[in-house]
């Protein structure tokens, strides 16, 4: 019994990491039909701002969070100004592979700024663990859980009951009609971006100190996000959320009753079966269809 | 209130519209009648600006609306109810017209409460139906959505591309005399684009007939009406 609850509390953590990414990514797809492959890298440099300003430059770790999740939203805007706005109307595809291309360059740039050696964040709450009646838990665990539920809930609720969030809404289901309806669809599709960012630099920030910061880390994420997006329903939100807890969850209790050798062939393969039980995934978006 | 000189719109190398001029006073519901492929859909959307004019004007409440921005525009008082409604399919009712919301809006008396109560007075339907999501609609549910949402807009103007497409005859009937009513009730003046002639010319006080992107043909609707080519051509006499 214990081993379950542990095992199910370090998967509900993992799995609160890939519903951040996978919610992020799939954000820009359902605000603006763009799929961003450089995700993982938005992902990898919060994690890189993190170690600069926790440990590089020593500053509080709330301030260094603040400043990652600034960091982030600032690439975003970036990517907005000039890569998603000047390929705006274009195929998907098009998207995708420059997307692809710059996740590269990217990813050089980390080695070059921050060399080649992995590097460490240290958590909120130092690496001790703290017993609850039987179980040893990392603190740092609960609060990556407790942010998930904090932010995930705060943007359900800002997207469904907040004016812009139904304009956000608007915009993605029919930005024609929502241009008609007098809603400056650039922006709310800038202020998708700059979310979307702001949640990478947030999961890059929470899950380093879980692993070591390397430049291929946000690669690794990123396949379990795209995984739960696929699993959850591409293009919808509550998808990404569901999925990505599912994929930590079966994660990790794949990996300590089955084998841990295995554990990402146990992710991909329940990935393989829901698919193969329902095509377009869990909750499959219904509507703003743009693929 | 919106004159309109000599418009040329076009996509790419085609050219759709053609010189087009045309009137509509305050308060006036001008119909554009002609056949599918003529250019109506394209000419409202230059209006709205959701295309780019290639040459000449249009005027609207003393703007110029060529090269003005769609999400601007609506914000002058010219409203567009698009052609198959387009309607926010995963909206409620009730958060398509919290989303239609415009400085207008609030500055009319009553705000936007008092817009929503005088739409789901004109279509009592859409009361019943409030909460219910975009899509879940009938096509004319979601035709009185549509106008509901651009009169939330407080609108002088509003462009109509074809009202009646998709719906049964008799929703049709209802959704023209229900045009009548928003004139008589908000003094706001309307360019209807249809096919469907006959209900065209029972609502409208002028009337333009275009052909392949010109103007062919101008005239109050009644004279309009006696026209023998007219009659063949779209009242099927």
């Amino acid at each position: 019994m214990e081993t379950f609850l542990q095992v199910l509390l370090s998967g509900a953590t993992m799995g609160c990491i890939y519903a951040f990414v996978a919610l992020g990514f799939t954000l820009t797809i359902a605000a603006a039909g763009v799929v961003n492959f450089a995700y993982s890298e938005w992902v990898t440099f919060g994690s890189y701002f993190g170690v600069t300003f926790a440990v590089i430059l020593g500053w509080p770790l709330w301030l260094a969070l603040g400043a990652s999740i600034a960091g982030c939203i600032a690439i975003g805007w970036l990517f907005q100004l000039f890569v998603f706005t000047p390929l705006e109307g274009r195929h998907f595809l098009t998207s995708v592979s420059a997307t692809i291309g710059i996740a590269l360059a990217m990813q050089a740039l980390v080695t070059l700024l921050w060399g080649p050696y992995p590097l460490t964040l240290p958590t909120f709450f130092g690496s001790s663990a703290v017993q609850i009646g039987t179980i040893s838990v990392f603190p740092h665990n609960l609060l990556i859980i407790a942010l998930a539920v904090l932010i995930i809930g705060g943007l359900q609720l800002a997207l469904t009951r907040t004016s812009i969030g139904l304009r956000l809404q608007a915009t993605a289901q029919d930005p024609m009609a929502a241009r008609l309806m007098g809603i400056p669809v650039r922006r709310m599709r800038t202020l998708a971006y700059c979310l979307s960012a702001g949640i990478a630099g947030l999961s890059g920030f929470l899950v380093a100190p879980l692993f070591v910061v390397t430049n291929t880390m946000g690669f690794g994420l990123m396949l379990k996000g795209f995984a739960a997006t696929i699993v959850g329903g591409w293009g919808s939100l509550k998808g990404a959320v569901y999925g990505g807890l599912l994929v930590g969850l079966i994660e990790a209790l794949g990996a300590a009753y089955i084998s841990s050798e295995y554990k990402e062939l146990i992710a991909f393969a329940m990935i393989i079966v829901v698919l193969l039980v329902r095509p377009r995934g869990l909750f499959p978006e219904r509507i703003a269809e743009k693929l | 209130m919106l004159s309109v000189d000599k418009l040329c719109v076009g996509y790419g190398e085609a050219d759709v519209l053609h010189d087009v001029t045309l009137r509509v006073g305050e308060g006036e519901i001008v119909a554009v009648l002609g056949a599918n492929g003529a250019g109506k859909t394209t000419l409202l959307a230059a209006l709205s600006g959701l295309i780019p004019a290639r040459a000449g004007e249009a005027m609207f409440d003393g703007r110029s609306l060529v090269g003005a921005a769609a999400e601007r525009i609506v914000g002058w008082g010219l409203s567009h109810v698009p052609q198959g409604r387009r309607i926010f399919p995963g909206l409620s009712v009730m958060e398509n017209l919290v989303v239609a919301r415009t400085a207008a809006t609030d500055r009319a008396e009553g705000g936007f409460a008092a817009a929503v109560a005088e739409a789901e007075e004109l279509f009592p339907r859409l009361n019943e139906r409030r909460d219910q999501l975009g899509w879940s609609l009938s096509g004319g549910e979601q035709q009185m959505l549509a106008v509901a949402r651009a009169l939330v807009a407080r609108p002088k103007m509003i462009l109509l591309d074809e009202p009646s497409l998709g719906l049964a005859p008799m929703i049709v009937e209802t959704m023209f005399s229900t045009i009548l009513e928003i004139r008589r009730r908000e003094k706001v003046g309307m360019l209807v684009v249809e096919q469907n002639a006959e209900q065209a010319l029972r609502v409208a006080d002028r009337v333009y007939v275009m052909e392949l992107g010109r103007i062919v043909l101008e005239g109050p609707a009644d004279e309009v009406a006696r026209d023998p080519a007219i009659e063949r051509a779209y009242l099927g006499a």
